[in-house]
């Protein structure tokens, strides 16, 4: 439904005025601050005794931004498609690794007030986002080969949906030649989802799959992975079901983001 | 023109937005989807001294894997069929426990995983997932790793992790 209504409002947002039309694409990082993914992490390196070297945390999360604007007088459009990931390593004596790798992807939209100088645009922007963080968990051997079945309690593809975060920076466009510009996007990503303590804007990482439950395994990552091992996946859901959203990896992916990349500006689109 | 463009950038963005919202269950059980003949397949057991494989079994193209999209993230056919030799193989696990025969069920929810899985005598799932690799689009590697020596074939008793590793390749009819 957010969808929808989200596309409504871009439409009728465009509709109103006359625009430059731009397209762009580049870089996109996100130097993330995970709490409930960086409080699993720490209790699993706690809890492990044979590591060579420890699981890290979120931290930098690297991909691509691509999308389009439109700008009129002191208003800019803007929706875009992004993808960020990393992949996160604990490396054990026996050769073999824990691999983490998570990935965000999300659509932007939003509006930003600002003004197009002759050859430096800037906007503040502020913008909602959506989309699913995805973390595959396996366990690789020693000559590459990697295990994401059922052998291993850590092992499975574990989806989360962000219902809605907001995000808010500075846009700036610098032009290079006629009609390429340098595009600058700083600003930061809530880690939480817009709206109140309900379902919606806690959803956790879970692997949807009809066989993981199987011998009392959680479809979910727990936060405190000792007390995890300790009673079982069955055991530990029970017992913190009270207190879900801190006991397992949610979808609080936040921080601070930062693109760069090259906007067109299609011609004959701009009247004014 | 500038209508033009309009309408075909709005019309753009909704198709990128649209096609978001298709299920990923749906994408690659359609991707995954088709007749695999089994060109090789692989039985090691794992050294605990060296943490190295060692091949215990092979076969040359021992059989065909036919997985069947029936428009469902669950239920979707899988016949398979092997080489009368052949007597060790993933499936014979799912037929042990489920007292079926050349057929099961199957479905794929990610790039890295596909699950094969049946109903046993008491009415239960078992389900056992693949870890797969894409060697291209028509090739692939599928890995099985059990925790218990399943055939009775290890060389060293001590340690119990098998790796079973099909590669297959999609057949063009």
């Amino acid at each position: 439904m957010k969808k929808y209504f989200l596309i409504s409002v871009f439409i009728l947002a465009v509709s109103a005025v006359k625009p430059q039309i731009s397209i762009y694409g580049g870089y996109n990082s996100l130097f993330s601050n995970y709490t409930t993914f960086n409080t699993f992490v720490d209790s699993y390196n706690a809890y492990q005794t044979d590591m060579l070297s420890k699981c890290g945390h979120s931290g930098f999360m690297g991909g691509y931004t691509a999308g389009v604007t439109y700008s009129a007088m002191v208003f800019l459009c803007d929706i875009n498609y992004n993808q960020i990931f990393c992949t996160r390593t604990a490396k054990f004596q026996d050769g073999g690794s824990r691999r983490m790798d998570l990935k965000y992807n999300y659509i932007v939209t939003g509006i930003g007030i600002g003004k197009q100088f002759e050859k430096i645009g800037i906007w503040a922007v502020g913008y909602l986002n959506f989309g699913d963080i995805y973390l595959n968990s396996y366990y690789e051997f020693q000559d590459g080969s990697k295990d994401i079945g059922s052998t291993r309690q850590l092992n499975g593809c574990y989806v989360g949906m962000v219902a809605m975060k907001f995000m808010y920076g500075i846009k700036t466009s610098i032009k290079v030649v006629k009609n390429l510009n340098l595009l600058i996007y700083a600003g930061y990503m809530a880690k939480n989802s817009l709206g109140w303590k309900d379902d919606y804007s806690h959803f956790t990482l879970q692997d949807l799959s009809y066989g993981k439950m199987l011998d009392g395994r959680m479809d979910e990552i727990p936060t405190d992975y000792k007390k995890y091992w300790e009673l079982g996946g069955t055991t530990y859901a029970y017992r913190t079901y009270t207190d879900k959203w801190n006991s397992t990896v949610g979808c609080d992916l936040g921080g601070f983001n930062l693109s760069i990349g090259i906007k067109w500006d299609i011609p004959g689109t701009k009247t004014e | 023109m500038k209508n033009k463009l309009q309408i075909i950038f709005i019309s753009l963005m909704l198709i990128l937005v649209f096609s978001s919202c298709r299920k990923w269950e749906d994408y690659y059980i359609h991707r995954q989807a088709g007749a695999w003949e089994i060109q090789k397949l692989e039985i090691f057991d794992l050294d605990s001294l060296t943490h190295d494989f060692n091949l215990v079994l092979a076969y040359d193209t021992p059989g065909v894997v036919e997985l069947y999209d029936s428009n469902s993230d669950k239920y979707n056919y899988c016949y398979y069929s092997f080489n009368s030799g052949v007597k060790y193989h993933l499936f014979y696990i799912i037929e042990t426990l489920c007292n079926v025969k050349n057929h099961c069920w199957w479905l794929k929810d990610n790039k890295m995983r596909s699950d094969f899985w049946e109903v046993d005598g008491g009415g239960a799932e078992r389900h056992i997932f693949f870890s797969v690799k894409e060697i291209n689009k028509n090739k692939q590697e599928w890995t099985y790793f059990t925790n218990g020596d399943t055939y009775g074939l290890s060389k060293n008793k001590i340690f119990i992790t098998i790796k079973e590793v099909y590669t297959v390749e999609r057949k063009k009819y």
